[in-house]
């Protein structure tokens, strides 16, 4: 009975290290077969690991050397599996830096003692997961108790590793990805990195220096803009698969066709082109950054960089020429005075100046249209000299849950958005293949171009306007046909025409429907370009 | 008595110090980027900055490391580090020859004897372009690690230490070469017998070598990308792997590769039978466990190649890429030496001495053919483009045209041959049949041989000039040559444009060493359509 019990444990601890070795994050059923009929190396490891530890002697030891080691395997392989399908690049360990980032992204919304009881199940989590692994570990190498066991147990070990390399060879693939060698060297990456900094930040510098001199305008006057308000308006993952993708595009197409008709009738003309940003799917802060800097953000740590440097950014030149700059985050819930001071923005509005009361939603607590009338009417109505205002949406942001209620007349007041969302979906995070989620996107994206658009057109002075997508959604290549391009629509709106002429050295047709021909020009050239053609 | 025994063990020295001869015909440039990819080596680096940077090649960052750092010592040059190689070859043999006077009571004149046998297997010149690329030091580490861990592992004090020791070198051994990896498997007999011996725990240090190497091995090896096999029928497979098994044994019989298929067939098969035959007893088996490490070793040399080649390595011989293999014959003699008494050792010893003298002329051939190739990149690099052979690529041997630039500025490889334009423009090159000659040709080409040398220079490149008194020579073709077995090599040339009936007409072969021009065979005017020796000419 003992030995058909430990027969029975030792193929259950089995099946069990094997799922959780082999089976990608998130668990999708259909990938689950697949999966299952693979080996994991990172699993032969554990195993050699704790047998080791048996053979030494010291089995627990061993068991849970091995299972901290799976722990950080599974961890290691779904922070891959959250970077990609978030940030749609590579995982590197500085990429820690986001787990604040993406927990707001998660919990925002819930009470601070539940986020804070979430943290605690977490670590528990990993307590028990951790256990329950060195037993399980404990159980299949319990064979190894003798020394003929431990070395026929061994020789298994290295048959099934000789088994995967000849595998390979003949181009079978049954062996998973081996995460434990990659976090190894990403690792290791990332120590030389530390200890050698300048390996890394030289390059960054260089580019730096030449987006400077890039944006250092030769007058500095932007006189052809003749006082005119300039309004950087960035929609919060609006890619080009929203006029490739066959369900996303007719809904744009239309929502535009409609929007165009109330630009003329408020007197803007039109022009739309792309652009292509240097990240997609996520990473919006370094889109931000590439836009007002002229140098191309592919990573944080030239986002950090920049920031240190003595940088003059595009808001700053505009502060320079005697605009008014306000920035409008209604994302933010607490003020950033160092960012404000190096992009040069004079005033920022963010959770705090917006004071919203209504009902919270799940990302950015207000809606854009909310946003975008307190910006119109606190500081564009108002403004005494011309104004440049760079708004970020946040309605349209991932995971697009929250539809709020769009309000044709904008008459808001602190009463409008108490009403609740006009639509809640059900597909939350990590659901980026759930065809529900196409749906969620499409609906949040037109409410954030239409209150965009109503902006625009309530608009009371002679302005240029910039509406641009920050990077392609993190859904870009989970719907098909899979997109897997950096392109970002760019519109140009201004009822002073002869405003808009400039802008078309720069490939930018008439009108507001983009279609496939034009090619997108890299986003980092834009704000030297701005600089360049409306300075006289 | 003393001097008596001093020149012995000089003269014992003798076969392996031939390690130096070889290594000064060393390339003066790198060994070509092109061909160390297509071996699957790691390709060298030529400042600190990039010593980590492995893109498409195994890490084996201390090849490349050692390799860097000796090109640091003031004055080396490309050339002149490749003593590090002969210096490898020492340790090997001397290493060899010390663990052979552990194991076995040689007496008396068997020591130098068995230093000597040891330098002629471990500095043979078969091994070629082993020799004269300082790249290839990597191929010289894992052996000589594995001979140290041996070493340690037959001593008696702080055995641990030793074991521990062993282990820090099976993860270093990856690291130095993909045959490192195999050190993780040829040292397991060696090992428990180590941990039998102490009473230790066989299993937690057999499973401690096996984790260790496996994951030094994947880490050595991810960057170096896919391996894939070609598919052939099994008789052949079969035979192609028991010929290079008994390549191991050098060739008994240079003109079959029947001695090369019952050796290699004897090699597979040694351990069904010497396993349970001869005298077991636990001293006898602790003694033989050095040397199934070593016949292990060298057994795996030829599976790994074998898999890695598939058919033939892609530049160079099985020989150049399998340096270590001369372990298995090694492993083998020592085995049964272990279970069948020493005799073994004297008799099997001195069948192996004789087939590695015998050898040894074969290898000088094919260190000469070695040096062709480093010849010929010398020429290309000395030569200006418009003398480059006409139909053959350039081979730059460096990963980028700046490294070019950066060695020729320090100095570690030859600036470009400038003045041989200018030599060439008056087509004054002394005649010496020493090095070739010219024999016949007509409008169209021209032929004749030339002779390669080991210790001299050879002609590399062919330049054709011609022309009519009184008027410059223009160059009207140039050419290499293909070096095959044999000294004297054919070549042809043939002429970019038609000669006119009595065009003077020179062959010119360039000397890369000497960095000069000589004539090959006597001038010639075309007459009558053929080339006529002008002292012929009616």
């Amino acid at each position: 009975m003992k030995r058909v019990l430990a027969i029975v444990g030792f193929v259950l601890a089995l099946a069990l290290l094997h799922f959780v070795a082999v089976v990608p994050l998130p668990y999708h059923v259909s990938l689950l077969g697949k999966a299952l009929a693979q080996v994991s190396p990172d699993l032969l490891l554990c195993v050699g690991i704790a047998l080791l530890g048996v053979s030494a002697g010291r089995p627990w030891l061993g068991a849970h050397l091995a299972s901290v080691l799976l722990v950080l395997v599974i961890t290691y392989r779904a922070s891959e599996a959250v970077i990609d399908a978030v940030f749609q690049r590579p995982f590197e360990l500085g990429d820690v830096q986001q787990i604040p980032g993406l927990l707001h992204l998660w919990w925002n919304g819930y009470a601070e003692a539940t986020q804070a009881m979430f943290v605690a199940s977490i670590a528990l989590g990993y307590i028990v997961v951790e256990l329950v692994f060195a037993v399980a570990l404990r159980c299949v190498t319990r064979v190894a108790g003798r020394p003929a066991g431990a070395c026929a147990a061994f020789a298994v070990l290295q048959l099934a590793v000789i088994g995967l390399v000849a595998a390979s060879v003949v181009q079978l693939r049954v062996a998973r990805p081996f995460v434990f060698a990659d976090g190894a060297a990403e690792t290791l990456r990332t120590v030389r990195v530390w200890l050698d900094p300048d390996s890394r930040d030289e390059p960054i510098r260089e580019r730096i220096l030449a987006g400077a001199e890039r944006l250092a305008p030769d007058t500095g006057e932007l006189l052809r803009l003749e006082r005119a308000d300039v309004h950087v308006l960035v929609i919060e993952s609006y890619g080009r698969v929203a006029w490739r993708n066959p369900e996303v595009a007719p809904v744009v197409r239309t929502a535009w066709q409609q929007l165009a008709g109330d630009l003329e009738r408020a007197g803007f003309r039109a022009l739309v082109g792309t652009c292509a940003p240097s990240v997609r799917g996520g990473g919006s802060r370094l889109a931000h950054m590439e836009l007002f800097t002229g140098v191309r953000v592919p990573d944080e740590r030239t986002r950090e960089l920049l920031l240190a440097s003595r940088f003059m950014p595009l808001p700053a030149h505009f502060a320079a020429a005697g605009y008014h700059t306000v920035e409008a985050m209604p994302a933010m819930d607490i003020h950033w005075p160092e960012g404000d001071a190096f992009f040069g923005f004079a005033e920022s509005l963010t959770q705090i100046e917006f004071a919203y009361r209504g009902t919270t939603y799940a990302f950015g607590q207000m809606p854009d249209q909310y946003a975008l009338n307190v910006l119109l009417e606190r500081c564009v109505s108002k403004a005494t000299k011309p104004v440049f205002t760079a708004f970020v949406s946040t309605t349209s942001h991932y995971p697009w849950q929250m539809i709020p209620p769009f309000v044709d007349d904008w008459r808001i007041d602190d009463a409008t958005f108490t009403r609740p969302p006009l639509r809640v979906h059900p597909v939350g995070q990590l659901g980026l293949e759930d065809p529900l989620i196409v749906r969620q996107y499409i609906e949040s994206l037109d409410y954030a171009l239409r209150a965009a658009v109503g902006f625009v057109c309530r608009l009371p002075r002679p302005s240029l306007v910039i509406l641009l997508g920050d990077h392609q959604p993190p859904n870009a290549r989970a719907m098909p046909p899979l997109d897997y391009s950096f392109d970002v629509p760019l519109h140009v709106f201004s009822n002073r025409p002869e405003l808009l002429d400039p802008l078309r050295t720069l490939g930018l047709a008439d009108g507001v429907e983009l279609s496939e021909e034009p090619v997108a020009f890299h986003m980092a050239e834009l704000a030297p370009a701005l600089l360049r053609l409306y300075t006289k | 008595m003393r001097v008596a025994r001093l020149l012995v063990w000089i003269a014992a020295l003798l076969p392996v110090s031939a390690a130096g001869l070889w290594a000064s015909f060393a390339g003066r440039w790198p060994e070509p980027c092109q061909e160390r990819l297509a071996l699957g080596e790691v390709t060298p680096r030529w400042t600190w900055t990039e010593w980590s940077d492995f893109v498409g090649e195994p890490t084996h960052f201390v090849t490349r490391v050692l390799h860097l750092g000796a090109l640091q010592v003031p004055g080396a040059t490309i050339a002149s580090v490749t003593w590090i190689n002969a210096l490898l070859a020492v340790a090997i043999a001397v290493a060899l020859a010390g663990l052979l006077r552990r194991c076995f009571p040689l007496q008396g004149c068997a020591a130098p004897a068995a230093l000597a046998i040891t330098g002629l297997l471990a500095a043979s010149p078969a091994y070629g372009a082993d020799w004269l690329h300082a790249e290839r030091l990597g191929l010289f580490l894992p052996p000589l690690l594995l001979l140290w861990v041996l070493a340690w592992l037959h001593g008696d004090h702080r055995s641990t230490l030793r074991a521990l020791g062993a282990l820090c070198l099976v993860a270093l051994a990856p690291f130095c070469h993909t045959h490192g990896v195999l050190l993780t498997f040829a040292l397991l007999p060696a090992l428990a017998a180590h941990a039998r011996r102490r009473g230790a725990r066989i299993p937690a240090w057999i499973g401690a070598c096996l984790v260790v190497g496996n994951v030094a091995a994947v880490f050595s090896l991810r960057s170096a990308g896919q391996l894939t096999a070609e598919h052939s029928a099994f008789g052949a497979t079969v035979l192609a792997w028991l010929e290079r098994t008994g390549r191991a044994w050098m060739d008994l019989m240079p003109s079959s590769t029947y001695d090369e298929w019952l050796l290699g067939g004897l090699s597979w098969l040694l351990p069904a039978f010497v396993w349970w035959t001869g005298d077991r007893s636990v001293e006898a088996r602790s003694r033989a466990a050095p040397w199934w490490s070593c016949f292990c070793f060298g057994l795996l040399i030829v599976v790994c190649d074998g898999l890695r080649y598939d058919v033939e390595p892609p530049a160079g011989t099985w020989r150049e890429a399998m340096y270590g293999a001369f372990l298995l014959p090694v492993g083998a003699i020592g085995v049964l030496a272990a279970r069948f008494g020493n005799a073994v050792v004297l008799f099997a010893g001195g069948a192996l001495a004789v087939l590695a003298v015998q050898e040894w002329p074969r290898g000088v051939e094919d260190l000469r053919r070695a040096r062709m190739r480093v010849l010929e990149v010398e020429a290309r690099m000395a030569l200006p483009t418009a003398l480059q052979p006409d139909a053959a690529p350039v081979a730059v041997p460096l990963r980028i045209a700046a490294d070019v630039e950066r060695l020729r500025h320090r100095g570690q490889v030859p600036p470009p041959d400038d003045a041989i334009s200018a030599a060439i423009a008056v087509a004054t090159a002394g005649e010496s049949s020493r090095f070739g000659t010219a024999t016949a040709g007509d409008v169209h080409h021209v032929e004749g041989t030339v002779r390669s040398s080991l210790r001299y220079d050879t002609v590399q490149a062919l330049i054709v000039v011609a022309g009519v008194a009184g008027q410059d020579p223009r160059i009207v073709g140039t050419g290499d040559v293909e070096f095959a077995r044999g000294r004297n090599a054919a070549w042809k040339v043939s002429f970019r444009e038609r000669l006119l009936e009595g065009d003077r007409v020179r062959v010119l072969g360039y000397l890369p060493r000497l960095r000069q021009l000589t004539a090959l065979g006597p001038p010639f005017v075309v007459h009558g359509g053929a080339l006529l020796p002008e002292a012929e000419r009616p």
